[in-house]
């Protein structure tokens, strides 16, 4: 199966399954998980389900394209259900069916694995799910999120598109994936993955990488104030990887990473805050009547 | 006879998670039961990845009636000319009986009123529906969680439950979980063979389970894999690198275990043994295998000797499946040790000296500098050490050169992916750049001991910069303010201070601690100003530090409490036990022999009779010969003169050097009991508490001395009889 059939299969299968497909957000971030999509949508008590393909830039993850398992950037499908449902395993293991692979031709395992974001002041419990002892999906019942408890909770399915692809179609190395049977993974990313890790392993300047961090951070604080998260978490998704940057550079000392992990945590908090707030403002819409009605009760009694 | 089920279905739980909860699960079981007069045979608890189960068998139908009598008011207040009183009437109202039925007894304090109460054993079932959400609610775990839209919070989310008394379900429902749980006779097979499986009655549980491919029993399961992995190892004539929490990890790992045995690329046993089998084990959980009998260099870059290119490990698939599963197995141990293969390259394009450098970029803590600051800290004390400890020229270069790169690997690719291997590559990158072997092995060794029962370095230069490494971490942080409280010890400052102990031990080096750390706090201060630490000050905390930290290893190690104190507790002066650990050891260890021999309580009993009477003179603690402070003028029996002989023998035994003069003392003790009963008891004693007050001060100092002389071995005070 071609790596572009994944993502359409994926598609196909969740959006048969009620999720709203999306497409991936126009901001660098290290994980599917800080797309709005989830970081915001895992927040309150509005029902959500949501699956959309995600780039990922992980800067320190870069290999020049030598390394067969390893780039700086590379895909997340990734699902998001709220509240989480029974059967969500069987459900998972049913879209890996139509991906191709037969549970009983295999021995698919979920081990425990739990997440924690020490930058978004999220953590949840779940599982990586083994593959023949290879990792391809994170399964994670979100428990908290911006600091905020999540109430109710969702679950989290991010799949490794390349390592599935890989095994689906055989090969080696993510270079050599077929992406629609004429052109490879390779042929599309190479020359970005290559020139990518130039710039965050040599080329990119740390003084001003430190710069636009101190510009983004400020950013992100008046807009947090100004009751505006939806762009407050566009900054603060860009100190994140202006951050990784600056790791890749090797100039962030245990301590100083330590410090401005916890002030982008800040960050982040007041984000979700701000965003439960808005949602409340607007009488939380997508709740049914029924919820609604169901979530004034107690409050009313 | 009836026997229990209760199996809580859930999707896949930590590994860890039965271990941690069947034990509770069956002591709530037990109490509870007990509590409510619910007589039973054997409990097991068992668990898969999916469930965990409670057994009970041997249950009565209902609980055990429960007869008592209950006393009540006085017999003249609850009766007033034979008619029940208020007080009376309430009592029985509580007591569940007619006022009619109380009767009048005598007890000691005079008649008063009874009731004999029957209360009725409930039927089992009702007790146990009663029950079941309340233990499932009680369990304890890390990291619990919530699921849905519900309130209830676990481990994982339960999915089912099964609750049988025989074949009857007890009716239970799990509030709070979303969706409602409510108990049935239906349990889940293997995932792959059945969704749904009834369990006709509890007593056919195990084999219900079996037919659609889950051995649920644990301790089977653990045994399967257990001489699955000998036997395929055998086959191999190989060792399996099996840890018990590897091996535990695997049996809460699958329901139905399946040994599957793979192969390792030749080509990858190009990279250490170590890493190769911590990828194995920590990654991926697969049973390295030790050729057997080989001789493993600690410095092979190597894995060639030292391990087999196959491995095993513990499926959970379908048989038919078994190929599939060894591919795509070895499949994934390939590409993570090209990964690995790649750091090793990428840390060898490095020279490790370079990377010294670059740990001026990485922070140790905060005021501390930067690790490149530790390493020179920690250079100089190698220096200080190695000029205590004399141990030759070639010791010293390789401790100093050793010293000197011992943290380069820190900043390596291959320890920033394996922390664990710390020291074992760096150790191994310098033997190949050249470096002599002793070099290489003292970086490995520094590290060592990692923690209680670890190897301890094995060459001098190992153990000298080992000691180093940890005086550092000791003085750095001491100086930083932060000290070690309770269970909180973030840097490991205990650990520390028994690894540098056992290593003194281990060496027999004599080290003036005292005077090193005297030496060590006065350098701190001048190189972290900013902490503005007293020196002095700072050398006695730490001093007392490694003084407890003396006495809690002795103890761990078995030297009995009040020996130990004896050596080396607050009653022995802090110089006495720091100027030279290796002594206070050596002590403690004579003590012990000789309680274990029967030959402590002879020696005591002399030492605690002087010492006694010693208490009422002034002599001071530190005078061991007679010379000078008693006068055989001023003697008016001969068993004063005897007594003057023992300590005239006793002198120079106390006063010299080695560790054998302390059995040659012990043993001079006891044999002048003799001597010294003499002088208390029978026709040749005397009176010590003389009106002569220089007689007296003489006698005492006679006494005296030998406290003296006897406390060079021990504080015989802190001794029990």
């Amino acid at each position: 199966m071609h790596f572009q059939d994944i993502i359409q299969t994926l598609n196909r299968f969740w959006a048969e399954r009620g999720c709203l497909i999306l497409q991936p957000y126009d901001t660098e971030k290290g994980a599917g998980t800080m797309s709005p999509h989830t970081v915001l949508r895992a927040i309150g008590p509005e029902p959500w389900a949501v699956a959309y393909p995600e780039p990922c830039r992980r800067p320190t993850d870069g290999r020049y394209g030598d390394n067969p398992n390893r780039a700086q950037h590379y895909f997340q499908y990734q699902v998001l259900i709220k509240p989480s449902p029974d059967g969500i395993q069987e459900t998972y293991l049913a879209s890996l069916e139509a991906l191709g692979i037969r549970a009983a031709d295999h021995d698919i395992r979920f081990v425990e694995d739990n997440w924690e974001s020490p930058t978004l002041g999220a953590w949840g419990v779940g599982w990586e799910v083994w593959l023949d002892g290879m990792e391809v999906t994170q399964f994670t019942y979100f428990q908290q999120c911006g600091g905020i408890d999540c109430r109710p909770v969702s679950i989290e399915i991010t799949y490794g598109l390349e390592r599935l692809a890989m095994y689906l179609q055989d090969v080696e190395s993510i270079w050599d994936l077929s992406w629609d049977g004429n052109r490879s993974y390779g042929d599309i990313w190479l020359p970005f993955e290559k020139g990518q890790c130039t710039y965050n392993f040599e080329a990119s300047n740390p003084e001003r990488l430190k710069q636009l961090f101190a510009i983004y951070e400020a950013e992100a604080a008046d807009l947090v104030a100004a009751k505006l998260p939806a762009p407050a978490l566009d900054f603060v998704l860009k100190c994140s990887h202006t951050f990784n940057l600056l790791e890749a550079r090797g100039v962030i000392s245990v301590t100083e990473r330590t410090a401005t992990i916890g002030r982008i945590r800040n960050l982040a908090r007041q984000v979700a805050e701000a965003w439960l707030a808005e949602r409340e403002a607007l009488g939380f819409p997508l709740l049914s009547e029924a919820q609604r009605a169901a979530l004034a009760a107690p409050l009313a009694a | 006879m009836s026997t229990f089920l209760l199996e809580i279905g859930t999707e896949e739980l930590p590994a860890d998670f039965a271990r941690l909860a069947l034990p509770q699960l069956e002591q709530l079981v037990r109490r509870d039961l007990a509590e409510q007069r619910l007589s039973h045979g054997v409990v097991t608890t068992t668990s898969t990845p999916r469930r965990i189960a409670l057994l009970v068998e041997g249950l009565p139908a209902a609980a055990a009636d429960l007869e008592e009598e209950r006393k009540g008011p006085p017999a003249g207040q609850a009766f007033k000319d034979g008619v029940p009183t208020p007080a009376a009437i309430g009592f029985a109202k509580r007591c569940g009986v007619a006022p009619e039925a109380l009767e009048l007894r005598d007890t000691p304090k005079g008649p008063f009123a009874f009731a004999r109460v029957l209360e009725r054993g409930r039927a089992t079932s009702a007790v146990l529906a009663e029950h079941i959400p309340q233990w499932i609610g009680a369990l304890q775990g890390r990291r619990f969680m919530r699921w849905g839209e519900g309130e209830s919070r676990f481990s994982r989310p339960v999915r089912w439950l099964v609750a049988l008394l025989d074949a009857a379900v007890i009716p239970v429902t799990l509030q709070g979980s979303d969706p409602e749980v409510s108990a049935g006779n239906t349990s889940r097979g293997h995932r792959l063979l059945a969704d749904a499986v009834t369990i006709p009655s509890a007593g056919a549980y195990a084999e219900s389970l079996a037919a659609v491919g889950v051995q649920v029993d644990r301790t089977g399961r653990a045994a399967v894999i257990r001489s699955a992995v000998l036997e395929a190892a055998a086959a191999l004539g190989a060792r399996p690198d099996l840890p018990d929490d590897l091996f535990d990890e695997l049996t809460d790992l699958v329901e139905a275990p399946l040994l599957i045995e793979g192969s390792v690329a030749e080509q990858s046993l190009a990279l250490p043994p170590e890493v190769l089998s911590t990828v194995m084990r920590a990654h991926q959980r697969y049973v390295p295998l030790y050729r057997s009998g080989a001789a493993s260099d600690p410095l092979a870059l190597d894995a060639r000797d030292a391990l087999l290119p196959r491995f095993l490990c513990i499926g959970n698939g379908l048989p038919a499946a078994s190929d599939t599963v060894r591919r795509g197995n070895e499949r994934v141990l390939k590409a993570r040790l090209a990964d690995a293969e790649f750091f090793v390259q990428a840390d060898r394009a490095v020279p490790s000296i370079d990377r010294r450098d670059r740990l001026a970029r990485v922070t140790f803590a905060e005021g501390l500098g930067s690790l490149l600051d530790r390493v020179e800290r920690l250079e100089w004390l190698t220096d200080v050490l190695l000029e205590q400890l004399e141990l030759g020229a070639a010791t010293g270069d390789h401790a100093r050169r050793a010293a000197h790169l011992c943290k380069h690997d820190l900043v390596s690719q291959m320890v920033g992916e394996f922390p664990e291997l710390q020291g074992v590559m760096g150790g191994k990158y310098l033997l190949a750049e050249g470096e002599p072997r002793a070099v290489a092995l003292a970086v490995l060794e520094h590290y060592l001991p990692r923690g209680a029962g670890d190897d301890l370095p094995s060459s001098d230069a190992g153990a000298v910069v080992a000691l180093a490494e940890r005086l550092e971490l000791l003085l750095s942080i001491y100086a930083k303010g932060e000290r070690p409280s309770g269970s909180s010890d973030p840097y490991a400052l205990r650990r520390a201070g028994n690894g540098l102990l056992q290593i003194l031990w281990e060496r027999g080096w004599s080290l003036d601690l005292q005077a090193l750390l005297r030496r060590a706090t006065a350098h701190w201060a001048q190189l972290l100003p900013h902490f503005q630490v007293e020196a002095p000050a700072l050398a006695m905390e730490l001093a007392e530090f490694l003084r407890q930290r003396l006495v809690s290893l002795l103890e761990e190690q078995g030297v009995d409490g009040d020996l130990v104190q004896a050596v080396a507790g607050e009653g022995v002066a802090l110089e006495r036990v720091l100027s030279d650990p290796a002594d206070a050891r050596q002590r403690a260890d004579l003590l012990a022999a000789l309680r274990a021999s029967g030959e402590l309580a002879g020696v005591q009993a002399v030492v605690t009779r002087a010492a006694r009477l010693a208490e009422k003179g002034s002599l001071d603690a530190a005078v061991l010969s007679p010379a000078g402070v008693v006068d055989g003028a001023l003697f008016e029996k001969p068993s004063e003169g005897a007594m003057l002989q023992v300590l005239e023998q006793l002198q120079p035994i106390a006063a010299g050097g080695g560790a054998a003069r302390y059995a040659e003392l012990a043993r001079a003790l006891a044999a002048s009991r003799d001597t010294l009963a003499a002088f208390f008891d029978g026709e040749q004693s005397v009176m010590v508490m003389a009106d002569d007050p220089a007689v007296r001060t003489n006698r005492l100092h006679l006494l005296g001395v030998l406290r003296n002389q006897a406390s060079v071995l021990a504080d015989f005070s802190r001794i029990a009889g």
